[in-house]
Order: structure tokens, then sequence, then C-alpha cells
């Protein structure tokens, strides 16, 4: 048996040491068209670095992300910040790098947000409203209202709330409210205040009621049995963009200042915030219906 | 005409440039609109490609999660391209605002869609809101697929519209092009047509005009006018014309005296000619060689006998240096007689020995004369040759002959004398030697002074054949018979030895045998000498016939040529001419007198005797001698026996050493004898003898008595008083007439002094058988 295992982890580990190809996951934080083409610059200069051809494919919501993650053989993804640690505690991914916001600030937040002109204003004024989350494994759309929720008292969604789903995507939620499909979402505040900038409607007609502690903004994460080579050449093109002329113009289209190496001691405040919410993420599995 | 033709040029020019301008402008924007309407084509097709990708989103959209639809990931992928199309449809030039308007809304349905349909992908609710989301994202897709398929339509009109109107631009354009060309082609053939009338008349009547000059109607004139440049022709041809008449009448009267002075001149050339002829045939007429050198020493002319001399055709003469030509020389002779012509402007003369270029060894005697020109130089030099050899030739035979005669005149006088002494002695020695009992030594004496008188005799003989007493006895012999016993008696216990070549049918010669077999033996015996380490002595003998013209100084006729060759030292060119010559002998026991005595021989028979002669190589002496062709009367050299006889014999001779020596000898032969001091006393014992009854027998007469009556006229006398008169002629002049033609002149025998007992009593004894 355990000649059988050595064998299998010898195919496996050199099947990624020679690979020319990475592919890599998307967390759809947002329309996943966007995503795509937000990513794509960052792809094209790691191939460009590297030698490695990077190949995104969007991770869709709907059932368990991690799922799809080894059912679509993926080597590694740019991780939520709840996806990561649930990455990084059940399937042992490595994190490697995360970006710098325009802000200066490589963390996010969670918004609870409502129309303004719906009259909730709290807690209370939430009930037997409709709420959409993002989806079950992200930290701002769905971790930190729980954890929000639960502080506040609420424990079943069903009989506190007239309705709840799960939108997908941070702006898809953010969109869902302000076209008054829904009464109250979530969403993170990087998202929000991306969308605020080109739809002045998301500043003047929504209102955020309630918001988490930083997280960890979403970062690359490479799955065990990537060579340290490997991570250690694509995480050393990533933090070296910010030096590299071309890489800065990557990084401006990203809306980042640069990449900044990450570890899985950076996680810490999800843990913290998952316990808050009642998760245990070593155990946690979850399917968005 | 040059404005005509250039105006004409320029409206043809002015009206095509404004067609192809026109054409070229409709050219221009048809070609914009073609461009135009292949990227409106372009452009439709970007558009219908969007359409399409929308329709496969759409049906992506529609069959996901089914069994015959994609997985989302096709939506993905497929919007992209959608999205891309998009792109390319919006960055096509359109710069209708509503065309502008219309992009932005497809763009912002695009947007729309992707946000549907990405809901639609992220969202994760309740099967009825989800279905609600999709139903959103169709009506969206749906929505952008009218919008797009909707302005494809206005394009595709709008783009029919303007093909329409691009190709009745096109066809415009084809109109004004064949317009241009069909009136600039009838523009032209009329500009063509009127200049090249233009041009054609006056150029016309100019040809028909010259025609007419050509044709002799000098000074015609045309009557075309105008103010073109063919006008101005015109007019200046006219001058021209009448100008041509006036030269042409000065012109015929300058050729009918040319013409005139051209019969003078052939008349003088063809007289020149004749004379040049005549001229001609007097030059190679002349038998002397003759030529004319100019002052570079070429030969300008020659005639046909200085081609003979030269042995080359006159052709191959002229142009040639004379010193080359005549003598094989590179350079002109030294003392060139014709350079001295050239100097002294003179006439020279000059003799010389040349050897001509044909190798032959000449004399030539050369007389110059210079052409002389107007200012007094000699320009040319009139050469002309004669071949002297054959005469220079004969001088020297002449000269030759004088010096015998000379040596002759001499050695005659005293030949005589010394005979008459050597008579006297032989004789004297004769009878010692013949007293009974003489002492041995006494006799040795005797024999020793026999022999010397005997070599003295011979060589007086030698002299007389000098001078004129040596008259050749001539008689009928075979020169065969008589050179073979010669030499072969010369060369008998000699270490050389002869070969004869003789034919069979050899010529005789009348010749005295005697004196031609001393030549034979003096030339054999000087080819003995010459041969001191033996050798072969080749005689050969010829019938030769003798041509006026042959290099041999011979009279024409018959000879037998006698030639004797040795292999011996030969002899050294300067001395070949000196050979004959009395005294003169290369050898030191020599007399000098063998060659001399023999050329004088050969000579006094009308012969030739000539030397060829190659220092080491040997030498060939020739003698010719005239054939009589006669049959040969053998020569008899009988062994005549000493023998006495009876008889009465009567000695006349003016010498009493002579007379008493002769009575003696007769006496000692056995005869009675009785003597005579001169002719008359002789003739009175031979008288007194036939009257007293004792006849004499014989008589012997000496030939000359300087003071008293000779031989010749005592027998005269005895012949008249007795015709069988046996008289024997006596002289120390061998070569007298009278020796040699004793029998006219009424002797019957000869005996020439010095003589011995033996020839003495074999005269007398050969007239004493003759029939008295």
């Amino acid at each position: 048996m355990k000649i059988m295992a050595a064998f299998f982890m010898a195919i496996l580990f050199a099947g990624v040491c020679d690979a020319a190809e990475l592919h890599i996951g998307l967390i759809p934080e947002q329309n996943v068209f966007k995503q795509v083409k937000r990513y794509t610059p960052v792809g094209d200069y790691l191939h460009k670095k590297t030698g490695m051809k990077i190949n995104f494919v969007i991770l869709p919501r709907y059932g368990n992300i991690l799922e799809s993650f080894n059912e679509k053989k993926l080597d590694g993804a740019f991780w939520g910040s709840f996806t990561g640690a649930l990455a990084i505690t059940q399937l042992g991914v490595e994190p490697i790098a995360r970006p710098v916001n325009p802000d200066g600030n490589s963390t996010y937040k969670g918004y609870i947000f409502v129309r303004k002109d719906s009259g909730i204003r709290n807690i209370a004024g939430m009930k037997g409203k409709s709420l959409a989350f993002v989806e079950k494994a992200t930290t701002a759309g769905y971790m930190f209202p729980m954890a929000w929720f639960k502080k506040h008292g609420i424990t079943d969604l069903g009989r506190y709330f007239r309705e709840h789903y799960f939108a997908g995507s941070h702006d898809a939620a953010i969109t869902a409210v302000l076209d008054r499909q829904v009464d109250i979402g979530c969403a993170k505040n990087t998202i929000f205040d991306m969308l605020a900038q080109s739809d002045p409607r998301i500043k003047s007609e929504l209102m955020v009621i309630a918001e988490s502690s930083p997280v960890p903004s979403n970062g690359l994460g490479l799955r065990k049995g990537i060579s340290t080579d490997v991570k250690e050449s694509i995480r050393k093109a990533l933090l070296g963009m910010a030096d590299d002329p071309d890489g800065r113009e990557i990084l401006r289209e990203f809306r980042a200042l640069r990449f900044i190496s990450t570890s899985k001691e950076d996680y810490a405040p999800v843990f913290d915030m998952a316990s808050d919410a009642g998760i245990d993420i070593k155990q946690y599995r979850y399917l968005n219906k | 005409m040059k404005r005509k033709i250039i105006l004409s040029l320029c409206a043809l020019f002015l009206f095509f440039t404004t067609g192809a301008v026109v054409a070229s402008t409709y050219v221009t924007d048809i070609t914009s609109r073609l461009s135009h309407l292949l990227k409106l084509h372009h452009i439709e097709n970007l558009r219908r490609e969007l359409v399409s990708n929308i329709q496969t989103v759409q049906a992506d959209l529609y069959t996901v999660y089914t069994p015959e639809g994609h997985d989302m990931d096709s939506i993905v992928r497929n919007m992209a391209v959608l999205e891309n199309s998009a792109r390319q449809c919006a960055n096509a030039c359109h710069h209708q605002p509503e065309i502008q308007s219309q992009l932005k809304e497809v763009e912002s349905n695009v947007a729309e869609y992707e946000a549907h349909l990405s809901y639609y992908i992220t969202a994760a609710a309740n099967s009825d809101m989800i279905q609600r989301i999709k139903s959103d994202a169709a009506i969206s897709g749906n929505r952008l697929l009218a919008l797009t398929e909707r302005m494809s339509m206005e394009a595709s009109r709008k783009l029919g519209d303007m093909t329409t109107e691009a190709m009745v631009k096109i066809e415009k354009v084809r109109v004004i092009i064949v317009a241009t060309l069909i009136f600039t082609f009838i523009l032209g053939v009329w500009v063509s047509i009127r200049l090249t009338v233009s041009v054609t008349r006056p150029v016309g009547e100019l040809l028909n005009a010259t025609r007419i000059i050509a044709e002799g109607g000098v000074g015609h004139t045309i009557g075309y006018s105008d103010n073109t440049e063919f006008g101005g022709l015109a007019s200046n041809f006219n001058i021209m014309s009448k100008a041509l008449k006036e030269s042409y009448n000065k012109l015929t009267a300058a050729n009918h005296a040319l013409q005139l002075q051209m019969d003078e001149r052939i008349q003088a050339e063809n007289a020149l000619t004749i004379s040049e002829a005549f001229l001609g045939n007097v030059f190679n007429s002349i038998r002397d060689p003759l030529c004319i050198v100019d002052r570079d020493y070429a030969i300008v002319r020659a005639n046909d006998a200085y081609a003979r001399l030269q042995k080359k055709d006159p052709p191959f003469i002229i142009g040639t240096k004379c010193y080359t030509t005549a003598f094989g020389k590179p350079e002109p002779c030294a003392d060139c007689i014709v350079l001295r012509t050239f100097d002294t402007a003179s006439p020279q003369w000059v003799e010389k020995y040349e050897r001509g270029a044909n190798g032959e060894d000449r004399w030539l005697e050369i007389y110059t004369y210079p052409f002389l020109s107007a200012d007094g130089t000699a320009q040319y030099v009139v050469k002309h040759l004669r071949d002297i050899t054959q005469r220079k030739m004969m001088e020297d035979e002449v000269l030759k002959a004088r010096k015998l005669d000379s040596v002759g005149v001499l050695a005659g006088g005293l030949a005589h004398d010394f005979n008459n002494l050597l008579t006297s002695i032989l004789g004297n020695i004769n009878l010692a030697r013949s007293y009974p009992s003489p002492q041995i030594k006494a006799l040795e004496r005797l024999n020793e002074a026999e022999r010397a008188a005997l070599r003295a005799q011979d060589l007086t003989q030698q002299l007389l054949t000098f001078s004129k007493g040596g008259a050749p006895v001539k008689s009928a012999s075979s020169i065969a018979e008589l050179v073979t016993e010669t030499a072969r008696f010369v060369t008998t216990g000699s270490h050389v030895r002869c070969e004869f070549d003789m034919p069979d049918d050899l010529w005789t010669c009348d010749v005295d045998a005697g004196q031609i077999s001393r030549v034979v033996h003096n030339i054999v015996v000087n080819a003995e000498q010459a041969m001191p380490g033996g050798g072969t002595i080749r005689i050969t003998c010829r019938n030769v016939v003798v041509g006026g013209s042959d290099s041999v100084p011979l009279a024409a006729g018959d000879y037998v040529k006698i030639s004797i060759a040795d292999t011996g030292v030969g002899i050294q060119p300067e001395m070949i001419g000196r050979i004959f010559d009395p005294y003169f002998s290369t050898k030191q026991k020599g007399s000098g007198l063998g060659l001399a005595a023999s050329y004088s021989i050969v000579k006094k028979h009308d012969g030739h005797i000539a030397v060829q002669s190659v220092p080491g190589v040997g030498t060939t002496l020739d003698v010719y001698l005239p054939a009589d062709r006669c049959a040969v009367t053998p020569v008899r050299h009988d062994e005549i026996q000493h023998s006495t006889g009876k008889g009465r014999v009567l000695v006349m001779d003016d010498e009493e050493l002579v007379r008493g020596v002769a009575v003696e000898m007769i006496k000692q032969l056995g005869y009675d004898v009785d003597y005579a001091t001169d002719g008359s006393e002789a003739v009175e014992r031979y008288k007194a003898g036939m009257l007293g009854g004792s006849r004499y027998d014989v008589v012997i007469m000496d030939l000359s008595v300087p003071r008293g009556m000779g031989g010749k006229d005592a027998v005269e006398r005895l012949r008249e008083i007795d015709p069988n008169v046996r008289a024997i002629v006596s002289s120390g002049y061998s070569n007298d007439p009278v020796m040699a033609e004793f029998g006219k002149h009424g002797f019957s025998g000869v005996v020439a002094k010095p003589y011995r007992i033996l020839e003495l009593g074999r005269a007398i004894q050969r007239v004493m058988n003759v029939e008295a």
C-alpha cells in the first residue's frame, strides 16, 4: 500500500514539475467575464517571466468550490480569504502572494448593505426582508454576515428573513440590492468601492449597515505537490512586478499597488471570524443552494 | 508651319488631358467608394460574426445543464469571443453619429448581457430565482441579437445602395474614357490630315521641281507661296534654281574647255604610251645588260638582258637593291660606281671581277651614266654592264702566248746552237765508246757524259717547243693508245697506279704523237710527284663538242678531252694562274718548263689546256685536242733495229763539229760517206756523183746555213737534177715548218739535231727503203 502511494505521488510530482502550464482557478468575486479580463494580463505576465502558461478557469459557486477545484484538477487559485482558509486547511494549499489595494491595504472587509430608501437601518429592520449572500465560501459574502447575525441572536435565517439566496458574486449581490431584486445584500468592500466608481448610484442609493474587521485580500495559493522551484518562481515574478515597468502597468489595470508575500498566519482573522460564525473550517462542508 | 503644328498638338493634348483629368477624378472617387464598400463589407462580416456569436451564447444558455448542452465554461469562452466581435465592430471606422449611437447601444447591451450571464453562472438560489435570472439573461441576449440583426439589415441595405451608386459612377467613367478616346482619335486624324496636306503639297511641288531640274530643266521655279517655312523654302528654292542655272552655264563652258584639254591629254598619253613601248623595246633589244638605279640603290628599271644575266624574271628585279640582285651583298659595294656617279654627276667606268648572286665568277665591265635632273644633280644612274669573262680569258691566253713567244725567241736561238754542240758531244761520246778496248773507267765516264748530254738534249727539246722551230709534225693518232702507253710508261715501277676511262668510239686526233706524248708525260709526272705517299691517277678521255658560247676558249668544233686527275696536295689558288709560266715550279727540282712546254704544244695543236685544283683534294688537268674523226693509222712503234747499211751518203752541214761527227757515225753504220759545207757544194758533188757513175743514195742536209745555200734550196736544186733523190733534212729547229712538213719541200726523211747514231741509222734506213 505504501509502495502504491509512493508511486502515485511520484507520478503526480513528476507531472507537476514537468508541467509547462498551470491551471489557475478564479473565484467569481465579481462578474466572471470582468474577472477573467482583470486577471488575464497578470497570467500573461507570469507566462512571460516564468515560461509557464497560465490558464484561468472560473470556479462556479454552484456546488462546493473545493470539490470543483479537485474535479477540474487545478494547480492553484486566487482564493478569497475564506476559500483560502478552507483550501489551506482541507487541501494543504500553500499561500504564495496577495495584492496590495490602491489604498495601501492588502485586506478587505465585509459589508452588509441595503437601499437607503428601504427604511432598513439595523438588524431589526431586516426582519421579514429578503437577503442575498454571495456564497457560502466567502468571508464578506457569508461568514461575516452569518457571524453578525449570530451576534445579534439570529440563528434561523429561514424564519427571520422572508427569503435568502446566494448571488454567486459580490457585484451580483450589490446589483441585486441596487435593482431592488433583494432587500439586503452582503459583499466585500473592495468590489463595492470599485463598482461605486463606475456606478454613482451605489454610493447615493445604498447604505452600509455593518462592516467586518479586515481579512487578507484574495491571494494566489498553489496546491501541495507543486514543486518549490515553481512556487518560488511564481512568487518571485509576482513580487517583482512593482519593480518592472511592464509589471507596474499591469498592476495599475489590476487596480493594485503590488503583490506581497503571504502565509498561513495571515489568515488568522478568518479563522477567528469563522469561530464567531460557528463554522469549523477543518470540517466545513457546504453546498450553495 | 511650326506654329500650326504646335497649336494643333497643343489642342490635341489639351483635349486629351481634359478627358483624362475628368476620368481620373471619377476613378479616384470610385476607388474611394469601392474601398469604403470593401470596409463596410468587412464590418458587415464582423456584424454577422457578432450575431453568430450571440446566437451561440444564447444556445449555450438555453441548453446548459442539459444532456445536449455545454457547461458554464463554454458560455464563458463563447462570451469572450462575442465580446471580442463586439469590440472589433466598435473599433471599425464609423463616422456617422447614428451608427456610433447604435454601437454604443450594442456595447451597453453586451455589458448587460454579460452581467446577466455572470449572475446566472454564479448565482446559487432556488430554482425559481435561477430560472428568473436565466430568463433575464436570455431576454438580454435576445435584445442584443435583435439590435445587431437590425443594424446588420440596415447596413446591408446601405451597402447595396452604395454598391449601386458606385456601379453608376463606374459606368460614367467608362463613357467618359471612351468618349475621350473617340474624340481624341477624331481630332488627331483631323489634325494629321491637315498637317499632312500642309506638308505634302509644298513638298510635292518641290519634288516635282527638283525632278524637272534633274531632267535638265535647270532654272525651273515653283509657284507655291505662303507665310510658312515651306513658303520660305519655295522662295529660296527659286533663288537657288536661278543661281544653279548660272553656275550650270559656267560649268558647261568650263567642262567643254576641260574636255578639250582631256582630249589633248589622251592624245599625249597615247603618244607617250607608244613612245614608252618604243623605248621599252629599244631598252630590251639591247643585248648588253642595262638597269636604272635610284639614289637608294633600288633598281627602277632593267632590260631583259640584265634579267638574263641575273637569271631572274624582270618583275622580281624591279625594286630590289642593285648590290643584292647583282652580287648577293647586304650593302653597297666598296668603291661603288653608282655612288661615284651620283656624287660626280658624270659617267663612270670600271672593270670588276665579281662573284654574281647566282654564284658564278665573272668579269664585268660596267659603265654608268647619270640621269640628271633640272638642278644638275643625278636623279638616277643608268648602269650598263658587259660580261667580259670570255674576253678576259682570251686576253689571258694571249698574254700567256706572248710570254711563251718571248721565251721562245730566246730559247730557239740558244737551243739551235746548243743542239749543234750536243750533236758533236753525243757523237764524239758515241765514237769514243765505239773504239775497241776502251778503258773501263773511261767507258763509265763516257756513259755518264752521254746521260748528261741526253738530259741536256731533252731540255733543249723543251726549249725548242717555245721556239718557232717546234711546229708539230702531225699525223692521225689514236689518243687512247697514246695516252695509255705514255701514262703506263711513266708510272711503271712507281707507287701510283693509273685508272683509265675511255670510250671505245673515242675520236682520233691529228697530232704530233711525240709532242702529245710529252704533254701526257709531263702531266702524269706532276701527278705522280703530287702524291708522294702513293695513290691513283684517274685518266678520262671524252669526245666533246665545243660551241661558240662555251667558257672554254676554243673555236667551235669537235674535240677529245683528256682529263688527268690526281688526289694529291693540290695547288694554292694564287698559284694556279702561274703554273703555265716558263720557269715557274712548285717543286724544288723542277725545271719549270714541263707545263709551260705542254701548254705551248697544246696551243700549237689549236687545243686548250686548263687546270682545276683544290688544295688537299687534288688537281685535274683537262687537255682539249681537235678531233678529225678519221680512222686511226696505228702508230707503229716498231722495234727499229740498229742496223748498218751499204751505199753512198753525202752529208751537208756548215758546222764542222756536227759534220765531222755525222761523217764518223755514217761510216760506223757501214756507208761510204762524203761531205759538203753548204748546199751549193752538195749540189755540185751530187751532180758529179751522178755524172761519175757513183750516185749518192742518200743526201743529209742541214736546213739552215747562215752563209750559204741551206737545205731547203739545195733539195730543190737536187730535185731538178734528180727527181728521185733521197734527201733527209736535219735541223736543231725541230719546230721549223720544213721539219714538220718535210715531204712538201722535197725531202724524203727528217732527223732532228742532236741525234744519236741509232736515230741517224734509222733515218737513213727508212729513206733507203723508199723506192727511188
